[in-house]
C-alpha cells in the first residue's frame, strides 16, 4: 500500500506545471481555457505540436512507435495537469483511441501512413460510431460497407460526431455482414473525411454551440486498406479503443480547478446584509459535500490507473470513474450558477465569472449521455462486475 | 503509488478472514450482543496469540510492530463479520493512547500485558454533549493535592466500560487549562458503571468517577496536555471504525447480491431487473469508494501524519456511504431483510455505532471547512 506519487512522477508533475504556467496566455489566476470544437481549434493545434515536440502527447505509446512507454501514473499526473489547468491540446481520438488501435490492429503499412501525423500532433481525426436509430444499442448501427472487390462502398450517416467539422479523418464502425449476429457483422474503417461524398452537417448543441455534426456517407468509395484489423471483428476492435477513455481523471482535476474559484467567489461576494456567502452554512456544507465527490472521483481514478498497471482491465472501476466524474462535472455547474443568485441566469460579462458556469451548465448535460451514459454504465457495473443476469440474455417466458 | 497490499497485509488479510469466518459467526456475534464484555475468553486468548492485540504496539513491548495500515486491513476483516467489542477499545484506542502518551515505566508496565491478553482498556472521554472536542471535557475534574490528585465526574458514552481493567479518564485541570489523562483501575473505590442500552449491542456505559484517589504515577502524559494525544487518538478511532464500515460494507454487499441472483420474481431472479441491477450498482461504487477513503487515510495516519483533511473525508464519507449502503440492501432484501433472524440487520445496527464513533459526517465535514479555509 503507498498512496502516493514516486518522485519522479512528481518531477514531472513539477516540470509540466512550470511548462503550462508559461504557455497559458496571460494570468493562470483568470484563465479560463478555450473553446477547442470552435474558433480556438487552431490555437489548441498549435499546442498540440508543442506538446508533440515534448514527447508528451504521445507518452503513453511504446517506444517503438515514437512514444515514451510512459507509466500509467505518469499518464494520470498529465491528465490531470492539463485538466486542471484548462489546457488545451490533447488528442483524444488520434493519440488516445486510433493510435493504440492501429498499433495493435493496423498493417505495417497503416501504421506508417497514419501514426506519424497523430504523434506530430498534426492531425484531428473524430469519430463515427453513433448513427440516427443507434445509441447506446451501439451494435445494431446500420452504415452499410458493401465489398465491391476493389473498393468499399460507404452508405448511410453517422450522427452526434464530435469535431468532424475540424477533422481531416474519420474512424468508424460500418455493417459488412448482414446476416450475422450483430456484434459480428460490424468492421472498423478510416476514411478522409474531405471526399466529396461525405458531408458534414452541423449540430448547434443547446449551450448553442458547435462541438458535434452528422456525418452522411453517400455512395462513398474507399480503398481496400480502410479496413483496419479482420473484417467484421470491428466491434472487438473498437471494444478495446473503448478501454482507453476511461480512466476519467480529468472530471475531478477540472473541478478542482473550478472548486477553487467558487471557495474565491463565494468569499468574495456578500449577501445583502454584507455577510460574505461563505459564511453561510448551505453554502458551506455545499462546498464540503463537493469537496468529498472530487476526492472520491480522484480515489477511484487513480484507482483505475493503477489497476491498468498491474495489467489489469478496469471495467467496473472504469465505470464507476465515468458516472462519478461525470455526475460530478454537473454538480460543479449548477453550483455555480446557484451561488450566482439573480445572475444565475446571466451569461454576458455582468455575471460572475462572467457568467462561466452557465454554458457549462448546458455542456454538461451531455456527460451522463456521452460515451455510454450513466445506466450504461451501471448495467456494466452490475452485470460484467457484479454478476447479475443480463436482461436482454434472458430465456423470454413462455405465455 | 501502490494500491495493493504488500505481503504482510495479504497475509494478515487471508489469516485473519479465515479464523474471524470460522469463529466469530453470526450465532456467536448474535450472542456477543447479550454478553456483558462481549468476547468469549477463548477468542480473545486466541487475538493475543495470533498477536492482533498487540498488533501495533512495537515488539520492545511485547507487541508485533505492524502499522496502522496494516491494522486497518484487520478491522476490515473483523468489519466483515460484524465483530465488535474491546479488541478496539484496548488494542486500538487503550494502545495507542499509552504509546503517545504513557512515560516508559508505564509503557513497559502496560503495553505487554495489552498483547498478552491479559489487561483490557478504556478510554472514558465523552460527556454529556458526546463531542469530540476538547471542551467536551468540563465536568470532569483532577483537583491536585498532597498526596496526588482527587478525581471526580460522570462519564458518558464509555466504550467497553464493564469488562475493563483499567479506565483512561480525561479530566479538566482545576484552573480549565487544557485537560489530563489518568489511568484508573476499574476496581477502585467510587466507580459506578451504568448500562446504556446500546441499539447495536455495542458495550457503552454511563461511568460515575466519585472522590477517586490517584497517584502522580497515575497521571499520563503531561498535566494539561492530553489534548495533543487525544486528537491522534480520535483520528485512530475514526479511520479504525471505517476500515469497519468499508469491510462492513463489502459484506453487506455480497449478502445482498447472492439475495437478488437467488430470489425470484416474475419467474426471474430479481437481480436481472434493470432497477434492481442499477441500485446493486450504487452500493458497489459507494463500498468502492468507502474502501480507498479508508485505506487512504490509514496508510497516511501510518505514513505522513495523523492530522490531515484525509482522515476527516473518510469519515464523513464513509459514514455516510455504509449508512446508504444498508439501506439500500434492505430496499433489495425486501420483507425478509426487516427481519430479527435475517442477519442483515445485525449490520445496520452496528452500523449506528460505527457511524457515530470518534465524530459523524457532520462533525468532520466542519474539519474539512475549516482545513479548506472556507471562512
Amino acid at each position: 500500500m503507498k498512496y502516493k506519487f514516486n518522485k519522479e512522477d512528481e518531477l514531472f508533475r513539477q516540470e509540466l506545471r512550470s511548462w503550462i504556467r508559461n504557455e497559458i496566455p496571460g494570468d493562470f489566476n483568470t484563465w479560463q481555457g478555450i473553446d477547442e470544437a470552435g474558433e480556438d481549434f487552431e490555437y489548441s493545434l498549435e499546442i498540440r505540436r508543442k506538446l508533440a515536440k515534448k514527447g508528451w502527447l504521445t507518452m503513453a505509446w511504446p517506444k517503438e512507435y515514437g512514444g515514451q512507454g510512459a507509466s500509467y501514473m505518469k499518464q494520470v499526473i498529465f491528465n490531470e495537469e492539463m485538466s486542471y489547468h484548462r489546457m488545451p491540446g490533447r488528442d483524444g481520438f488520434g493519440a488516445k483511441m486510433l493510435g493504440p488501435t492501429l498499433m495493435v490492429h493496423g498493417s505495417e503499412e497503416q501504421q506508417k501512413t497514419f501514426l506519424p501525423p497523430i504523434a506530430n500532433g498534426e492531425v484531428q481525426w473524430c469519430q463515427g460510431y453513433s448513427e440516427p436509430d443507434s445509441g447506446s444499442d451501439l451494435a445494431s448501427l446500420k452504415l452499410k460497407v458493401v465489398d465491391k472487390g476493389d473498393h468499399w462502398l460507404v452508405n448511410g450517416t453517422k450522427v452526434w460526431t464530435s469535431m468532424a467539422h475540424k477533422a481531416s479523418g474519420i474512424f468508424f464502425l460500418g455493417r459488412t455482414d448482414t446476416d450475422a449476429p450483430k456484434h459480428k457483422g460490424i468492421s472498423f474503417f478510416l476514411a478522409n473525411i474531405k471526399d466529396s461524398n461525405i458531408e458534414v452537417k452541423p449540430i448547434i448543441n443547446m449551450a448553442g454551440r458547435h462541438h458535434f455534426n452528422q456525418v452522411i456517407f453517400e455512395n462513398v468509395k474507399l480503398p481496400k486498406d480502410a479496413l483496419i484489423g479482420e473484417l467484421n471483428k470491428g466491434w472487438y476492435i473498437a471494444a478495446t479503443l473503448l478501454d482507453f477513455e476511461r480512466s476519467g481523471v480529468e472530471y475531478p482535476a477540472t473541478a478542482r480547478r473550478n472548486f477553487e474559484e467558487l471557495v474565491e467567489f463565494v468569499k468574495n461576494k456578500k449577501n445583502s446584509l454584507g455577510i460574505p456567502l461563505i459564511n453561510d452554512p448551505y453554502i458551506n456544507k455545499t462546498l464540503v459535500d463537493l469537496d468529498l465527490e472530487i476526492e472520491a472521483a480522484k480515489l477511484v481514478a487513480y484507482e483505475v490507473a493503477y489497476l491498468q498497471s498491474q495489467g489489469e482491465v478496469p471495467s467496473i472501476e472504469g465505470s464507476v470513474a465515468k458516472i462519478l466524474g461525470t455526475q460530478l462535472a454537473q454538480k460543479v455547474a449548477k453550483i455555480g450558477t446557484d451561488f450566482s443568485g439573480l445572475f444565475g441566469q446571466i451569461s454576458d460579462s455582468s455575471a460572475p465569472f462572467d457568467g462561466k458556469y452557465l454554458n457549462p451548465q448546458l455542456d454538461v448535460t451531455a456527460y451522463t449521455i456521452f460515451a455510454g451514459t450513466t445506466e450504461i454504465q451501471k448495467n456494466i457495473i452490475a452485470t460484467r462486475g457484479l454478476g447479475l443476469p443480463r436482461e436482454d440474455k434472458l430465456k423470454t417466458r413462455s405465455k | 503509488m501502490d494500491l495493493g497490499l504488500s505481503e504482510i497485509q495479504k497475509m494478515l488479510q487471508e489469516s485473519s478472514r479465515d479464523y474471524l469466518l470460522e469463529n466469530c459467526t453470526m450465532d456467536y456475534i448474535r450472542a456477543m450482543e447479550s454478553d456483558q464484555i462481549g468476547i468469549s475468553d477463548e477468542i480473545w486468548k486466541n487475538m493475543a496469540d495470533m498477536g492482533w492485540l498487540g498488533l501495533m504496539i512495537p515488539e520492545i513491548y511485547g507487541g508485533s510492530g505492524f502499522n496502522f495500515d496494516d491494522m486497518s486491513i484487520l478491522l476490515e476483516e473483523m468489519g466483515k463479520v460484524a465483530l465488535s467489542g474491546p479488541f478496539f477499545s484496548t488494542s486500538v484506542i487503550g494502545a495507542q493512547t499509552l504509546l503517545l502518551s504513557g512515560d516508559e515505566s508505564q509503557k513497559k508496565e502496560f503495553l505487554p500485558k495489552i498483547a498478552s491478553g491479559n489487561l483490557k482498556f478504556s478510554l472514558a472521554f465523552n460527556e454529556k454533549t458526546g463531542s469530540f472536542e476538547e471542551s467536551e471535557v468540563s465536568t470532569t475534574t483532577s483537583i491536585k493535592n498532597d498526596e496526588g490528585w482527587t478525581l471526580n465526574g460522570e462519564k458518558y458514552f464509555v466504550n467497553d466500560a464493564v469488562g475493563a481493567d483499567y479506565f483512561i479518564v480525561a479530566s479538566a485541570s482545576e484552573n480549565n487549562e487544557g485537560i489530563s489523562l489518568f489511568l484508573v483501575p476499574s476496581k477502585s473505590d467510587g466507580i459506578e458503571i451504568e448500562k446504556m442500552e446500546a441499539i447495536g449491542g455495542d458495550k457503552i456505559s454511563k461511568v460515575n468517577f466519585q472522590e477517586i484517589k490517584l497517584l502522580d504515577s497515575q497521571l499520563l502524559g503531561k498535566e494539561g496536555e492530553a489534548w495533543k494525544t487525544l486528537s491522534k487518538v480520535f483520528n485512530y478511532g475514526a479511520i479504525g471504525k471505517t476500515s469497519e464500515m468499508s469491510g462492513a460494507a463489502q459484506r453487506v454487499m455480497d449478502m445482498t447480491l447472492n439475495y437478488i441472483k437467488d430470489r425470484k420474481q416474475f419467474d426471474r431472479p430479481i437481480g436481472s431487473f434493470q432497477a434492481v441491477q442499477h441500485h446493486a450498482a450504487d452500493m458497489a461504487i459507494l463500498t468502492k469508494v468507502s474502501t480507498q477513503f479508508s485505506r487512504k487515510a490509514a496508510w497516511e495516519i501510518s505514513n505522513k501524519d495523523n492530522s490531515n483533511i484525509n482522515i476527516h473525508r473518510a469519515k464523513s464519507y464513509v459514514s455516510k456511504a455504509f449508512h446508504d449502503v444498508c439501506q439500500i440492501s434492505h430496499q433489495l432484501h425486501g420483507a425478509i431483510g426487516y427481519t430479527w433472524d435475517y442477519d442483515l440487520q445485525v449490520f445496520t445496527r452496528k452500523m449506528q455505532h460505527q457511524k457515530l464513533a470518534y465524530g459523524d459526517t457532520d462533525f468532520h465535514q466542519k474539519k474539512i471547512s475549516n482545513l479548506l479555509n472556507l471562512k
